[in-house]
């Protein structure tokens, strides 16, 4: 049986092990979080190292991707780093490939058309979904410097933002990650100043798409029907989009079973059964698995 | 090390060009804060203001500022000119930041900007 660990700086009281059939074959999956402590992820990762098949990091990304380059966040290599026996992965790779799959699959069903105006809560994590988005005709807002640095600026195309990511990644990805993408228990809150600032960006938008965990840090107390297409959500989570006014949720992270795991989760599964290193898995791979499992966003309608 | 006119000459560039960028001047139109800047091997120091649009310096200290940056002369000047980015000497300790985190973050965003890429 292949096993398969999340290492996340996110919160603990996230935690969970189950076990799955994946293309007909058992595996273990569990999440361990660290609530944001940098050397318990150091001290869990050592522990794992050898240990399972493969290791993936959750809360964190270890790069970046701009179409063909990659930044390095440097606190995400130095956990990946720690560990030298087991393939570790944060999911990029697989969400610069499934994000985009997911996006077409909005299109297809309707959901995405041509002028739809969508709010890219932070387009750098994510820049398969973003260039989707724009490939589908979406007139997308990206919030990088508003939800991210807190500069009320919002970016109007893929041109300025690669601008400003090759102006500020180089140096921004050295800096401590809490600095720049919420860590731990912010995790579990909305902070209500910022989401009072951020609320007409939300109201603009009839899509909203991106990290969750930014999506929800700033969520203003009324939405108004609006499509959130993001990663993974708890029950909580989709309890408070449906309380907050969402109209629709859509997932991108495939469901093993009924449930849904993280990007790093499923591209260290993926990792695990292709057998491959990290750098030597190819889109077509991933595309391939994806196929297999007959692959499709998880839509939740709550209107 | 450097001198407190290089420094000077430094923060004069910097402000120039602040004050050129209209992409900076939008993108922090809700910032207003005072900077202090402490070259740890001088006596003088130096305050940046940012004040409606306009970001101007002069030599001397303020006395609430919101954010104190501390570090040796050279590092400020190197700063300052674009020739060094901040994150480095704030990570290896050589670059102190005393303020909010977020102040800290937009600093360093906007030398990023300004002289980035």
């Amino acid at each position: 049986m292949k096993r398969v660990v999340s290492v996340s700086l996110g919160s603990s009281k996230r935690d969970h092990a189950v076990k799955v059939r994946f293309l007909g074959e058992w595996c273990e999956i569990s999440r361990r979080g660290t609530d944001g402590d940098f050397e318990r992820a150091v001290d869990l990762l050592r522990e794992l190292d050898g240990r399972v098949d493969a290791i993936g990091l959750g809360g964190i990304d270890i790069y970046l991707r701009i179409r063909d380059r990659r930044f390095a966040i440097q606190d995400g290599l130095k956990l990946a780093q720690v560990v030298e026996k087991t393939p570790v992965v944060d999911g990029s790779g697989l969400k610069d490939t499934l994000e985009r799959e997911a996006v077409y699959h909005l299109r297809d069903a309707g959901l995405l058309a041509p002028g739809l105006p969508v709010l890219m809560v932070c387009a750098l994590d994510r820049f398969g979904m973003a260039e989707a988005l724009v490939e589908c005709g979406c007139d997308v807002t990206f919030g990088d410097m508003i939800f991210v640095a807190g500069m009320p600026y919002p970016v109007q195309s893929l041109i300025e933002l690669e601008d400003l990511a090759v102006r500020m990644l180089p140096h921004m990805a050295g800096l401590p990650f809490h600095l720049l993408y919420p860590t731990g228990e912010k995790q579990e809150t909305v902070d209500d100043k910022k989401a009072a600032l951020f609320m007409p960006y939300y109201r603009a938008a009839r899509v909203i798409a991106g990290d969750f965990h930014l999506i929800r840090r700033y969520l203003p107390r009324e939405l108004s029907g609006q499509l959130v297409l993001t990663n993974t959500t708890t029950s909580a989570d989709v309890d408070l989009l449906k309380a907050r006014g969402a109209g629709t949720l859509a997932t991108t992270t495939p469901e093993l079973e009924g449930r849904s795991f993280g990007t790093n989760v499923m591209e260290a599964l993926f990792l695990a059964f292709l057998g491959k290193a990290w750098d030597a898995a190819t889109r077509e791979d991933y595309l391939d698995l994806m196929r297999r499992l007959e692959y499709r966003p998880r839509l939740t309608y709550f209107q | 090390m450097a001198t407190g006119e290089e420094i000077a000459q430094s923060l004069q560039a910097f402000c120039e060009s602040y004050n050129s960028n209209e992409r900076v001047k939008q993108m922090n139109r809700d910032w207003h804060r005072i900077v202090l800047i402490q070259p740890e091997d001088l006596t003088e120091a130096f305050t940046l203001s940012l004040v409606g649009e306009e970001l101007s310096y002069r030599s001397g200290t303020a006395d609430d500022p919101d954010l104190k940056v501390v570090a040796p002369s050279d590092v400020l000047a190197d700063m300052f000119w674009g020739d060094l980015s901040p994150t480095g000497p704030y990570m290896d300790g050589t670059l102190k930041a005393f303020g909010s985190e977020e102040d800290l973050v937009r600093l360093d965003i906007i030398i990023l900007l300004i002289w980035g890429g």
